[in-house]
This record gives C-alpha cells, sequence and structure tokens, in this order.
C-alpha cells in the first residue's frame, strides 16, 4: 500500500483515498477484478496501469466504511481469489466431464 | 472356494501424489469451508487447506481421508469418481426435468382486505372487469397440458380468488376431465383468506381434494393490523375458518402462511406462539416482498435487512426451544436450506434455485390472460412493469411463451454457476438467483451481489445454519434431521424429545 501523493491539491480533493499497487504477474486482472467487484458495496474502486507489470488501484470508502480495514480485507481476499482461479484451472477438465456425463445421462421427460 | 483378501499393501496410502476435484471454499470462523460440485462440504484448518491445495497433505492424515471420501481429491488408490459425482449433480438438478409444475391462476384481483403489504393492486369487490373470463381459463388450460410436466400444480390466487369460486370449479372439474385422459397427476391448492368460506366451497374440496392455503400473521393484534377489511376481524374470520376447514376436509389439508411486517419485528415470541396455538406443526419466516403494495407503504411494511436477520434468529432460537420441550415445529425456510446443505435432493422450492423457477418451475395466467415468469412478476406489473410478461393466452403460442427468447434470455441472466460473486461463492449449490428480486430493488436481473438483499440475507441464514448444526448443542444435529424427514426427533432418536 502507498500514501497519496504530496500534491496539496489532489490531498484535499481524495480525502480517505488510498492507494494499491498490484503485480499482475501474481494476480491476473480476472483475479483484480473479481475482488473489485466484491468490494463495491465499500469503496469506489479505480483501475490504472503502470510501467511494466504493476497496476495501481485507487479505494475511496463509501458510507463511512474504514478505508483501511478494507485494504487489509481486499489483500487478504486477492490471495483467496488467487487460490480459486488456480484451483479452478486445475479441476476444470474434471468439473466439465462431470456436468456432461450429468446432462447426457439425464432424463429429460416429455416434449409436446 | 477360499475368499481372496487384497494384500496388505493394497491399502497403503498412495505415495504419487493426489489431484484435486472442482469445489469452492470461504473464510468461515478462522477455518476454511469447502463445498464441492455437489454441495458436500468440510471444515479445514487454515494450514492443512494450504498443504491440500498445494499438493502436500499426507496421505496418512485423517483429513486426507475425509477429503478423499468427501470427494475433494482422487488419488491412485481409487477410481475417479465422475460417474458418482455426476450422478449426485444431476439428483441435486433433477428440477429441472419437471418444466413448469406449477401453473397459478389469477381467477380475480378483487378482495375484501386491503393488507398493507400486498403483492398486488386490489380493487373494490364489486368490479367484475377484474375477474378472469371462461374463456381465458379455457386458453389457460390448454396452455397448462403443453407443459411436460407430471405431476401438475394448480395454485388459484387473487386477490381473493373465492370471489370467483364458479370460474374455480369450471377449472378443477375440465383440469381433472383432461389429467385423466393424458395420464397425468394433478395437485389443486387455493390461496385465500377465508373469508367467503361456504358450505358450497368446503364441499367441492372435499369432492376434488383441494388443498387450502391461508395467511396467518400471528395474534389477533399483529394479523388485524397487517390485514385491514371492513370489520377488522380478519385474524377471528381465518382463525375460525381454519378449524371449519379441519373439521371438514382433515386436519392437514389448510396450511398457513405469515409475512413479516415492520410490527412482526417485535413480535418473533408472540406469533411462533400462535402457530402452536393454532395446532400447526410448520411455520415459514417470510420477509415481506418488495413489489407492490409493499414499496408504497413502506413506512408501515419496510425495515432493514438487519432487523429482518434479527427477527429471524431469535424466531429460530426460540423454535429450537419449543422442539427441545417436546413441541413439534419445523421453520420451513431452514428446513429448505438444510436439505440443500445435508443432502443430495432438490426442494422445489422455485425462489432458491439455479436456474431460478421463473418460467420453468412456475407460470401465472394472470385475470385478463397474460403470462408472468412468477408471482412475484405480475406484482411488478401491478405497478406498471411488464418486464417479465410472456405474452397473452389469446395471442401467444405455447412456444413463443415458455419457448421463446425473452423466457431463455431471462433463464440464462439467473444462473449463478456464472454470476458474478455467486461464480466463485462456497454457498453456490445450497443457494439460488431472484431475478425479481434483483429487478426490483437493483434495476437489472442479474443484479449486484455486494449490495443485494437477496444475497446477505441468503449468505448469513446459511452461515447462521451452519453455526449450529456443527456446534456445540448435541441437540440440533438430530433435530435438522427430523425437520427435513418431517418428523419428531423422538421418532429418529428414542429418547429425545
Amino acid at each position: 500500500m502507498t500514501d497519496a501523493p504530496e500534491t496539496p491539491v489532489r490531498r484535499v480533493q481524495e480525502i480517505d483515498a488510498r492507494y494499491v499497487e498490484l503485480d499482475s504477474t501474481l494476480y491476473t486482472e480476472s483475479v483484480v477484478f473479481r475482488v473489485c467487484h466484491l468490494f463495491t458495496d465499500r469503496c469506489s474502486i479505480s483501475l490504472e496501469r503502470l510501467d511494466g507489470p504493476r497496476l495501481r488501484l485507487r479505494f475511496q470508502s463509501r458510507d463511512g466504511a474504514d478505508p483501511d480495514q478494507a485494504i487489509r480485507q481486499f489483500n487478504n481476499e486477492l490471495i483467496n481469489q488467487r487460490v480459486r482461479a488456480d484451483i479452478a484451472a486445475e479441476t476444470q477438465k474434471i468439473r466439465e466431464l462431470i456436468v456432461a456425463q450429468a446432462f447426457a445421462e439425464a432424463d429429460v421427460g416429455r416434449i409436446t | 472356494m477360499p475368499v481372496t483378501f487384497h494384500t496388505r499393501e493394497h491399502f497403503a496410502p498412495p505415495t504419487d501424489g493426489y489431484g484435486l476435484l472442482p469445489f469452492r471454499f470461504l473464510d468461515f470462523d478462522g477455518r476454511k469451508f469447502l463445498v464441492n460440485e455437489v454441495g458436500e462440504h468440510l471444515f479445514l484448518e487454515q494450514a492443512t487447506f494450504e498443504a491440500f491445495v498445494s499438493h502436500h497433505l499426507a496421505p496418512s492424515s485423517s483429513e486426507y481421508s475425509d477429503l478423499k471420501s468427501k470427494h475433494f481429491l482422487f488419488d491412485s488408490g481409487a477410481d475417479l469418481p465422475v460417474s458418482l459425482l455426476a450422478t449426485k449433480y444431476r439428483t441435486k438438478r433433477s428440477f429441472l426435468a419437471g418444466f413448469t409444475g406449477l401453473h397459478i391462476f389469477v381467477v380475480s384481483l378483487r378482495c375484501d382486505h386491503s393488507c398493507h403489504y400486498c403483492q398486488v393492486s386490489r380493487v373494490s369487490v364489486n368490479r367484475q372487469k377484474y375477474d378472469m373470463s371462461e374463456e381465458t381459463a379455457h386458453r389457460a388450460i390448454d396452455l397448462v397440458f403443453r407443459s411436460p410436466a407430471n405431476p401438475l400444480k394448480i395454485e388459484f390466487q387473487g386477490g381473493e380468488p373465492l370471489l370467483n369460486f364458479e370460474l374455480i370449479q369450471l377449472i378443477v372439474t375440465e383440469v381433472e376431465h383432461r389429467a385423466a385422459l393424458d395420464g397425468r397427476l394433478v395437485e389443486f391448492v387455493i390461496a385465500t383468506n377465508l373469508a367467503f368460506l361456504s358450505d358450497e366451497v368446503l364441499s367441492f374440496c372435499r369432492a376434488h381434494e383441494v388443498l387450502i392455503s391461508t395467511s396467518l400473521d400471528g395474534p389477533a393484534f399483529l394479523h388485524n393490523a397487517n390485514r385491514p377489511r371492513p370489520g377488522n376481524d380478519s385474524y377471528e374470520v381465518a382463525t375460525r375458518s381454519i378449524e371449519r376447514v379441519r373439521e371438514e376436509l382433515g386436519y392437514d389439508r389448510v396450511s398457513a402462511l405469515m409475512t413479516t411486517s415492520r410490527l412482526s419485528l417485535d413480535h418473533p415470541i408472540e406469533i411462533v406462539d400462535e402457530y402452536v396455538a393454532r395446532g400447526f406443526d410448520h411455520i415459514f419466516l417470510r420477509p415481506v416482498s418488495p413489489y407492490g403494495f409493499a414499496l408504497r407503504t413502506r413506512n408501515k411494511t419496510g425495515y432493514e435487512l438487519d432487523e429482518f436477520l434479527s427477527f429471524y434468529r431469535t424466531a429460530l432460537a426460540y423454535i429450537i426451544e419449543l422442539n427441545r420441550s417436546g413441541t413439534f415445529l419445523v421453520e420451513d425456510y431452514a428446513k429448505i436450506l438444510l436439505t440443500k446443505i445435508l443432502t443430495p435432493f432438490p426442494t422445489g422450492y422455485v425462489d432458491l434455485q439455479s436456474p431460478a423457477g421463473i418460467g420453468i418451475g412456475v407460470a401465472v395466467y394472470n385475470y385478463d390472460g397474460d403470462v408472468y415468469v412468477s408471482d412475484e412478476a405480475r406484482m411488478l406489473a401491478e405497478m406498471g412493469d411488464k418486464s417479465f410478461r410472456l405474452g397473452n393466452v389469446h395471442q401467444s403460442s405455447y412456444e413463443e411463451l415458455f419457448l421463446g427468447e425473452k423466457l431463455k434470455s431471462l433463464i440464462a441472466d439467473t444462473v449463478i454457476e456464472s454470476l458474478p460473486v455467486c461464480a466463485d461463492c462456497a454457498f453456490q449449490s445450497y443457494c439460488g438467483s431472484d431475478p425479481l428480486e434483483n429487478f426490483a430493488t437493483q434495476g437489472s436481473v442479474v443484479g449486484h451481489r455486494p449490495t443485494s438483499h437477496f444475497h446477505k440475507r441468503n449468505f448469513e441464514i446459511i452461515s447462521h445454519l451452519i453455526r449450529l448444526y456443527y456446534g456445540d448443542d448435541p441437540f440440533l444435529r438430530p433435530l435438522f434431521w427430523s425437520w427435513i424427514n418431517n418428523r419428531p426427533v423422538r421418532d429418529l432418536v428414542p429418547g429425545m424429545s
């Protein structure tokens, strides 16, 4: 996590804003966007791509939500979401097999 | 002939690693809660979870055996369980085969009550133009019999459906005749406030095995406040009529539903006591729906989600204590969720499935012939929004109504396996989608899960039930299984209440 840029005007306009930088080689865009979506109830989040593989996320908390707590939760959820993505990738073929077999053997009843 | 056993080495833990089977997880009270593709679940400590997903879990550990037996991993010691998981997956989704089993006929919009939370616009009892015509009923019956479902369920709603009892008689008689010719089973339900119950109605219901569903919101002061009618005696009429139905048709031929109003929030114990006093062994703690007059009279009926959750937990705790002391009483929403959490079987509850039951589980034929995807859809229509109208029985074919692009598109937006947040949620196989609530409260069928009341309500109630089931109270596991099996605990565990 980094602090807001040291410009007086920006500091006034962006009170309670927080910035997080991420390495997109650790977290894919899909993972980052899924976690961002999950936090849209308590934060307004915008993303920008920096040089190289780094992403910068700007958090503006909503309705009195604690921005620092939100960012701590966000960081933990990033790890969960990365693990979910890994599990989904590893098990995708088996899942497709299960679903395909389930519906292939289904009795769809009468169609008139 | 000698019996041949495998050698000891055959049963030794495999040493060539293991593979993961599909599952989802979430953080749950300091541990990980894992749920596989067919709803089987377990808890793991954080360190064990990390070892498991990184393929470092020792095959000799007890967690390894649990994960293997509940189909979270596979190894060379057994065949890949695709067929077994496919069978369970198909069982959980067997509701899909019964395409449109519930058909609701709104035979009249007229009603003598003016309930604050009523989900349709009510009109004066004298305005005949709000009754369904015979011609519309016949067209709707034709559509019912195009549905492949067997059995079929026909439900009469309103307004107050008994204000158009002549049409109910016509529909029941015609449907029975066609069902016999077509080899279908059929069940009839009248959802009524019972104010117009008569000997004629009871006689007909007895002859045609028609079930009665009514409303009971709680004790007199609460019920009458929620459900005003001339004379302010809705409670007295309803409770007197419930007894009459029981005497004439049989004790279990009448059921009751309650709706939680703002006033209800302060009286969870009194509401539960009323159901016990009236001899019911089921109660369904339902939040008010965000449609119809419930939106227009928000000050009287509306409340925050946290207030409802507090009400629900208090009432559920009291129901548990009643059961502990020997009174069998089932909370129906908990029963639905527990069935989804603890068994491979679907529940038939169309408001909590994926894809949603709109159109494919239930269809509504309104008094004017318009066809809607659910009862809530016609409530929205009465507010002026016909987004969920499929067509009209006089102008649309079965193919246009039920196999058309409109319904397909709506259904596609309710498959929670592909909805944001739901796609990754560990509770996915226990939950469902409510496109109407999403649309009414958030402006889109897909909805926005992080701010959705439907999402939070179900997430919190599912979490609460899991905590209770896996908590320290030894009474709760047999109790919850007794609810799933619809039998008192003493029938399942001799010696218990």
